[in-house]
């Protein structure tokens, strides 16, 4: 494999990606729905966030012990979206990754690049350039929710950029489970939709079935990088490198089912 | 002399349709080649099996020594592929140069190699427009330019006139003709007059198998053989004086075509027996519309997969 090359592949995707419909779909409801966060961040953010009331309702989504460690302990802004980070991570990277490989495979653009490069080569460019797509603009709000904290949190700059640091590594490893996801989706449909909507169908499906067997069998069963998020909110550095671990081995699982499919298929 | 391409009982299916069948053939290196069969004979198929696109069923093939996929053949073979779109909203140029950067070029020097490719095809007042504002035939000028970045050692061409106006048809067969004495090319074409214009060999597939693979000077007997083609249908005391000269042996009449004379020699001096028999068409006043050294190249070419 021809590092140079990989490189070469996903920095021209990513380039051409801001400009081309593959982006855009992506681009635009991001930024809508952070520009709508962040101005709900730096008007209401702060104190208010850190009111018995958000303490509630954070420990109805998780339990009272995180709520209050990521609403007083931590700067608020940020635990917050860490939270949205998290939470809308799914859909953003269906959005963003949809189109990884599969409209270029449907029709047979490839074909232009596999007499230059190999097929790991092109499989690496586009995981590489989907995920600096993502990963860059999430860590662009990243700096921003940082801003807006060190605007309206009370705790110290030094304790806001620390846990805005580590905040933003956190997003990073998430992030990469579920561009992997996509490329399996993409590597297996011709066309962008077909992807999205594929990818939407089997993550739900997931979801239902992970609790169905916690269900039936009593234990709690991870099928989708999403059911990791709360081991990473925890101040227990074991957890968090459960976390951290779990995400990393869904990445791994993920990437070479997408590689033994795209390595077999017509293009 | 070394070969370039070895196809080894290659078999490709598709489900249950065979679209290559034990295909067995070589091809030397340097060497131009048309590919000929009917539509669905397995010409585009056996194109993106050499370029690894598609991998074989059964059976082996190797490109410059190597599999097709191999990370070793990168960069060293164009093709222009059958109707397959460039990349969408992205310009002509700026995928140019991405594929002159893949194939080792450096950002000054794959600047260059552009505008060499640019000046050979002729393709200065397009390469700045996205390809779908492009019409087909501009289109097949720049997936026949993008061929060419590099000087590849294998050029693979598919139908590379198709769709074509005659125009831009006759410039793609002149640029065709400078590569032939700097690459190995393979052509697959429809058109039998380019292929013969082009090509040293012919190779014939017909439902995916083998029909014929040799050098065109021996499909068409051109040392031994000449197509006349008359204005007027040939009448038997004409046919009579034909076969009456030295060194005929035989005179083939074409019962669908009665303008058009085979006629079959054996001689040292072919150009004398020509002679012979102009003159004696012109004595007899019977005009020719061609007048052709060989058997008619597409007839042969029919008469063999119609056979098969």
């Amino acid at each position: 494999m021809n590092l140079k090359r990989i490189f070469i592949l996903a920095c021209f995707d990513l380039r051409h990606s801001l400009f081309r419909l593959k982006g855009l779909v992506f681009l635009i409801p991001f930024l809508f729905f952070w520009y709508l966060n962040l101005k709900f961040l730096y008007e209401r953010g702060g104190q208010a966030l850190s009111s018995p009331e958000s303490i509630v309702i954070l420990s109805w989504l998780y339990n009272p012990e995180i709520a209050q460690i990521l609403l007083i302990l931590y700067p608020p802004v940020l635990s917050v979206f860490l939270i949205m980070v998290l939470a809308s991570t799914p859909v953003f990277a269906m959005l963003s990754g949809n189109d990884q490989l599969a409209s270029d495979s449907g029709r047979q653009t490839f074909r232009f690049l596999l007499t230059r490069c190999t097929r790991s080569e092109i499989f690496a460019g586009r995981f590489l350039s989907h995920y600096l797509l993502i990963s860059l603009s999430t860590l662009l709000m990243a700096v921003l929710a940082t801003a807006v904290s060190l605007q309206n949190d009370a705790h110290s700059t030094t304790a806001i950029i620390n846990y805005a640091g580590q905040v933003s590594l956190l997003v990073l490893i998430y992030i990469l489970p579920f561009v992997a996801y996509m490329s399996v989706i993409s590597a297996l449909m011709s066309s962008a939709l077909s992807a999205l909507l594929m990818s939407a169908s089997v993550y739900i499906i997931l979801i239902i079935l992970g609790n169905y067997l916690e269900h039936k069998s009593g234990v709690t069963i991870e099928l989708l990088p999403g059911g990791l998020k709360e081991y990473l909110f925890d101040i227990n550095p074991h957890d968090l490198y459960i976390g951290v671990g779990g995400l990393l081995a869904f990445t791994c699982i993920y990437f070479c089912i997408g590689w033994l499919v795209f390595r077999k298929r017509n293009i | 002399m070394t070969a370039i391409i070895e196809c080894r009982n290659l078999t490709r299916t598709f489900g249950s349709i065979r679209a290559l069948d034990n295909l067995d053939f070589s091809i030397p290196a340097q060497a131009s080649v048309g590919l000929v069969g009917p539509n669905g004979a397995g010409k585009t198929t056996l194109f993106a099996m050499l370029c690894g696109f598609l991998h074989p069923s059964k059976g082996s093939i190797t490109v410059m020594g190597h599999k097709p996929d191999s990370a070793r053949l990168k960069g060293r073979i164009g093709i222009l592929p059958q109707d397959i779109p460039l990349m969408r909203g992205i310009s002509a140029h700026a995928q140019l140069i991405l594929f002159a950067r893949l194939q080792g070029f450096n950002k000054t020097t794959a600047r260059q190699e552009i505008e060499r490719i640019i000046q050979l095809v002729n393709i200065g007042n397009l390469v700045k427009q996205f390809p779908e504002t492009l019409s087909h035939g501009q289109r097949k000028r720049i997936s026949l330019a993008q061929a060419l970045i590099g000087n590849p050692g294998l050029i693979l061409l598919d139908e590379p006139t198709s769709g074509l106006d005659p125009v831009v048809a006759n410039d793609v067969r002149s640029i065709i003709q400078k590569l032939r004495h700097e690459h190995s090319l393979i052509i697959s074409s429809h058109n039998l007059d380019e292929i013969k214009n082009v090509c040293d060999e012919i190779i014939i597939i017909d439902k995916g198998k083998l029909v014929r693979h040799s050098r065109i000077d021996d499909l068409i007997e051109r040392n031994n053989t000449l197509t006349i083609l008359l204005e007027q249908p040939a009448e038997e005391p004409l046919l009579q004086s034909l076969k009456a000269l030295p060194s005929i042996i035989k005179i083939v009449t074409d019962d669908t075509n009665p303008y058009r004379l085979t006629v079959i020699f054996q001689d040292d001096k072919p150009d004398q027996v020509q002679f012979k028999i102009l003159g004696l068409l012109q004595q007899s006043g019977v005009g020719i519309v061609e007048f052709n050294r060989g058997s008619a190249f597409t007839d042969r070419v029919v008469e063999l997969v119609s056979k098969h």
